[in-house]
């Protein structure tokens, strides 16, 4: 009985979430909307007036789109191994957080995709891809694994928020519209935490957790392979899909550090998400770090002293051409986490966060810095007259496409957190409370 | 004026060489025979020119033209084989093989499926002009990474792209080492033709879909060779069908193994496994020195060499 | 929607442009234009001479053939011109009339047949004409072996006005074989006194799939016989390997995948929808086990 006492008590603590939206919010999600318009218009431009509104051209024939793809699809591992890995080791201090995580994976997994398209010449041909589908082009790997991915991990989400549905369904108290409430009921599937049922989600949700890490690697790697089944100098590299993997999780932690942040902040978490957690992923992306520049030092470094002509060249453009943008991605990006974690005196929950936004940018510029230079650097010399088409720079109807991209994920996180709470409200009272744990400011 | 008399001979060669075809195989009755080509109609009609000055419609039976649809164009030529030999000796960057390629394939101004290159392999090397097409490669990296077979390889070697399935990815592009394909960004003046779309035929590409250098099939059904190789001024474009081991420019006949073993042909970039199927001759003995090939250019083609170290170097000396 | 709307207005501007071209064609050509009538006659194996002639017009950008142009061939006799018939070209401009080698056409002092090809021309275009001149002749093409060495062995003869054949001699004679867009020269022989020239038969010489290969002899562009052609079939080529059949079927350009690639994916994907399959199945069964005691979902 103390075990729906407890729950009580935390749902009431995270109703107001769900039962109304502040000024505040409702400005947010005003001002999402209004960017997600912006890339509606913009995509609407593109369709009607053709990719030649687009900086793409013959040379770099992938942009900013296939980056933004990649990166989405990159954070969408956050949850995946995250929770995944977390669950099945047991770790105790991951339940607050792991909704949120779960929430990354699902939002990007629908939007990273959605770039995709935007990158396709002829969109009302999708159909063909499964209608004279190929199965040794890598795109219908990507078809197949991402779709398997987003079932995945839709249902590895719903295995978690099971309980959660069910408390909100029997929680009276709750003052949400009768919609709301008939989508628990509905979404609960009469699970009311009878012993029998308890096992059956366990054994479910162990199997999902293992599955979900094994997509996840899966589906990054192919999107991986996209690249390096290609004959391209920069491109055409064995470690790519590890490479990948390593640079997907790093920015999904990134992304979890900063959406803890703000969640904390915003919906008063400062009890349930404390420092140790900001410390515990922390550590995570310190290790990611290592990993990532580990990679990408093995990556440039064959590369340089083997100085194939071709990939001499690559190196040229990327140390001249591109040099601060290299620096700050592989340099910046992976020193900063390493000691701002590395150091216990500089951990602070905003250090954090800095340092965790500064490996979203990084990780976004190095995708970038993967795909267009080395479009840039062909076998045959680009021998053009007109610079729009031997270099690339994205035009407004990319970067507003990609700010709604942006602006639609939080847009829907946002909205996520208006249907469910944002913290796993059935597992929060397992963890035992130590009073040094809660670190107020 | 040598080009010119060139000209004349080769026309009259073919003349006589269609003669010949049109001759064989039958046996004179002593009457007077007009042959003409009387084959029943096939109701598919063609302009052409008449005598009163205007355009008139014609059946396409009428025509040597096979009658190529969207399928027929997914099989190949049957039993043969096309190779193109180019021979780096002889070309002075006339571009003519690019002018007809577009005006053959009905392309616009700024695509073109041949480009000429000024190739220098390194600092002291000789430069050099490099026509390039597609080279049709028997492991074609483009065709494996396409996701709805909308670009595919032909029995006859040939690798064609169906405008009218591509998704526009252009994973294609990026996997082609050799750059040879191109995309339409933006929607031309809409082509227009009273003939069914094939593969085959010359029509430019679709909004959104990729496109490249195709060989010229519709010309190798009727017995021509591709519109760079019967343009080149110089005769530097060989084509043929390698399983007969015989490649001409139109003047020339040679023997394609003996052309390759005398000349040291050799293939562009073979190390990355694609087997391509266009042949270069080294620049070797060279007919024209290759400055030659910088002069009379447009002047947007002129811009195109200005970052190259050769013309770099040149314009160096030049202020010194 | 609109975009259809675009397209159409496209179509119907460009149809009224090209119409408006048109007319400004007709309207411009006061003056007929220049038309080219090119003529050669050949004499083939079969007895049998071609007049053929292609009519073009000139314009600034090269030339067009002319279709449908009544074109009249003569033969051209001391006593004024003979009409022997009229051809219309067809699509490439192209003429052509056959005639048996034997005729009664009246010849000249040197023996020659003299033929011309007009064409009258009309409001739009000017007349044009060409004329050639040739003494019927013949090559034969045969074939032997000697210390199996191949040989290809020409004979030459050319028609007298009485129906006689005389040998022709001293006259070059290319040998070829015809390939796909060309001939393929094999050897440039002189007809002996006797009116006949052999030439080694190369070895390395591709011919279709059963090895059968045409060769032809000719003599190009003769003061005397104009051009001669003669053609015999022999199997004596390579024969030609097709690579349709042996072509490979499962590539990774091939239409089909290789079979490892297939089974590698179906077994993933049998493995990861097993596992999903597993876990849904028991949300069903969480599902089905609150409906059996109705009492125990009331509880909670």
């Amino acid at each position: 009985m103390s075990d729906t006492a407890s729950s009580k008590i935390l749902l009431r603590e995270f109703a107001p979430q769900i039962e109304h939206t502040g000024t505040l919010g409702k400005l947010w999600i005003t001002f999402l909307v209004g960017v997600v318009l912006l890339g509606f218009f913009a995509l609407y431009w593109q369709v009607s007036r053709g990719h030649i509104v687009t900086g793409m051209r013959d040379n770099v024939v992938w942009g900013v789109y296939i980056v933004n793809f990649i990166f989405f699809m990159g954070i969408s591992y956050a949850g995946a191994l995250i929770s995944g890995a977390l669950h099945l080791f047991h770790a105790e201090w991951r339940k607050p957080i792991i909704r949120m995580a779960e929430f990354i994976t699902i939002i990007s997994l629908l939007i990273g995709p959605g770039f995709i398209m935007m990158c396709i010449g002829r969109l009302d041909r999708l159909p063909n891809l499964i209608l004279f589908g190929r199965i040794q082009s890598p795109i219908t790997w990507d078809v197949i694994a991402i779709s398997t991915d987003i079932f995945g991990c839709i249902l590895f989400l719903y295995l978690a928020l099971l309980r959660d549905l069910a408390k909100l369904r029997d929680f009276d108290e709750l003052k949400v519209p009768n919609w709301k409430k008939k989508m628990y009921k509905i979404l609960a599937i009469g699970y009311t935490g009878t012993p029998e049922q308890q096992l059956r989600l366990k054994k479910s949700t162990d199997i999902m957790a293992g599955m979900v890490i094994a997509i996840a690697i899966i589906v990054y790697s192919v999107l991986a392979w996209i690249f390096s089944v290609t004959l391209q100098p920069g491109w055409h590299s064995t470690i790519f899909g590890p490479y990948f993997v390593i640079a997907a999780v790093y920015s999904g932690t990134g992304v979890l550090i900063v959406a803890m942040y703000f969640f904390r902040k915003v919906y008063h978490l400062e009890e349930h998400i404390t420092l140790k957690h900001f410390v515990n992923v922390g550590v995570i992306m310190l290790v990611l770090a290592a990993f990532f520049g580990y990679f990408t030092f093995s990556e440039y470094l064959t590369k340089w002293y083997g100085s194939e002509k071709n990939d001499e060249q690559l190196i040229a453009i990327l140390f001249k051409d591109y040099y601060s943008l290299f620096i700050l991605s592989n340099y910046i990006g992976v020193l900063v986490p390493l000691i701002v974690v590395g150091f216990k005196k500089l951990r602070t929950i905003n250090n954090i966060t800095i340092a965790a936004f500064i490996v979203i940018i990084a990780l976004w510029l190095n995708r970038y810095l993967i795909v267009v230079p080395t479009l840039e650097s062909p076998y045959l010399p680009i021998q053009e007259s007109r610079d729009a088409w031997a270099h690339y720079s994205a035009t407004w109807v990319e970067w507003s496409l990609t700010a709604g991209g942006v602006a639609l994920f939080c847009l829907l996180f946002t909205l996520a957190s208006k249907m469910i709470p944002i913290v796993q409200v059935s597992d929060l009272k397992e963890e035992p409370k130590e009073a040094g744990d809660i670190y107020l400011r | 004026m040598e080009n010119k008399k060139k000209d004349d001979n080769n026309s009259r060669r073919n003349f006589l060489k269609l003669g010949l075809l049109a001759g064989a195989g039958t046996v004179a009755t002593g009457a007077l025979i007009a042959t003409g080509k009387n084959s029943g109609e096939s109701g598919e009609k063609i302009k052409v020119l008449t005598t009163s000055g205007e355009v008139m419609e014609v059946d396409k039976n009428f025509l040597t033209l096979a009658p190529v649809g969207r399928v027929e164009s997914h099989e190949g030529i049957p039993g043969r084989k096309f190779v193109m030999v180019i021979d780096l000796a002889k070309c002075k960057n006339a571009r003519k093989c690019v002018e007809e390629c577009q005006k053959g394939h009905n392309l616009p101004k700024d695509q073109e499926f041949m480009k000429v290159y000024l190739m220098q392999d390194s600092e002291k090397t000789a430069p050099y002009w490099f026509p390039k097409p597609c080279y049709h490669c028997d492991n074609p990296q483009c065709v494996s990474v396409c996701p709805v077979g909308a670009t595919y390889k032909r029995s006859d070697g040939i690798v064609l792209i169906d405008n009218e399935r591509c998704i526009g990815c252009k994973f294609c592009m990026t996997g082609c080492p050799y750059s040879t394909r191109v995309f339409s960004w933006k929607a031309e003046e809409a082509y227009e033709s009273d003939q069914p779309y094939s593969p085959e035929k010359s029509v430019p590409g679709v909004e959104g879909t990729v496109s490249k250098c195709d060989f010229c099939p519709d010309l190798a059904r009727e017995g021509k060779l591709p519109y760079c190789a019967s343009a080149c001024p110089m005769g530097v474009i060989y084509f043929g069908d390698i399983d007969e081991d015989v490649v001409t420019n139109g003047t020339e006949t040679f023997k394609f193994s003996e052309l390759i073993r005398d000349r040291s042909g050799y293939k562009y970039l073979d190390n990355l496994g694609t087997r391509p199927n266009v042949y270069y001759l080294p620049p070797v003995d060279r007919q024209f020195p290759f400055e030659r090939g910088l002069d009379g250019l447009d002047e947007e083609v002129t811009k195109r060499f200005e970052n190259t170290p050769y013309v770099k170097n040149l314009k160096n000396k030049e202020t010194l | 929607m609109k975009r259809i709307k675009t397209g159409i207005i496209l179509v119907i501007l460009f149809l009224a442009g090209m119409m408006q071209g048109f007319a400004r064609n007709n309207a411009d050509t006061t003056s007929p234009a220049v038309t080219v009538l090119r003529f050669a006659c050949v004499s083939t194996s079969d007895d049998s001479i071609q007049l053929k002639s292609v009519v073009s017009v000139k314009h600034d950008d090269g030339s067009t053939n002319l279709v449908n142009a009544p074109v009249i061939f003569y033969s051209v006799e001391k006593d004024g011109d003979l009409k022997i018939g009229e051809v219309k070209t067809d699509v490439h401009g192209t003429a052509v009339l056959k005639i048996p080698a034997r005729n009664t056409f009246l010849r000249n002092d040197q023996q020659m047949l003299s033929f011309k090809a007009m064409y009258d021309g009309n409001d739009k275009y000017e007349a044009s004409e060409g004329e050639f001149g040739l003494k019927p002749a013949k090559l034969v093409v045969s074939f032997y072996e000697e210390d199996s060495i191949r040989y290809v062995k020409v004979e030459g003869t050319q028609l007298n006005s009485d129906g006689t054949e005389v040998s022709i001699g001293a006259v070059d004679v290319i040998i070829s074989v015809p390939k796909m867009f060309s001939m393929l020269k094999i050897a440039e022989i002189s007809l002996d006194s006797t009116g006949i020239g052999t030439a080694e038969f190369p070895r390395d010489i591709i011919g279709d799939s059963t090895g059968n290969l045409t060769v032809v002899a000719s003599i190009e562009e003769n003061d005397i016989f104009g051009t001669v052609q003669g053609s015999s079939d022999k199997n004596w080529g390579l024969h030609k390997h097709l690579i349709s059949p042996d072509r490979p079927s499962r590539e990774l350009w091939t239409p089909i995948a290789p079979l490892w690639m297939i089974i590698t994916l179906i077994v993933m994907l049998l493995g990861v929808w097993g596992h999903y399959v597993y876990a849904v199945v028991q949300l069903v069964m969480i599902n089905k086990s609150s409906k059996i005691p109705p009492e125990e979902s009331n509880k909670a």
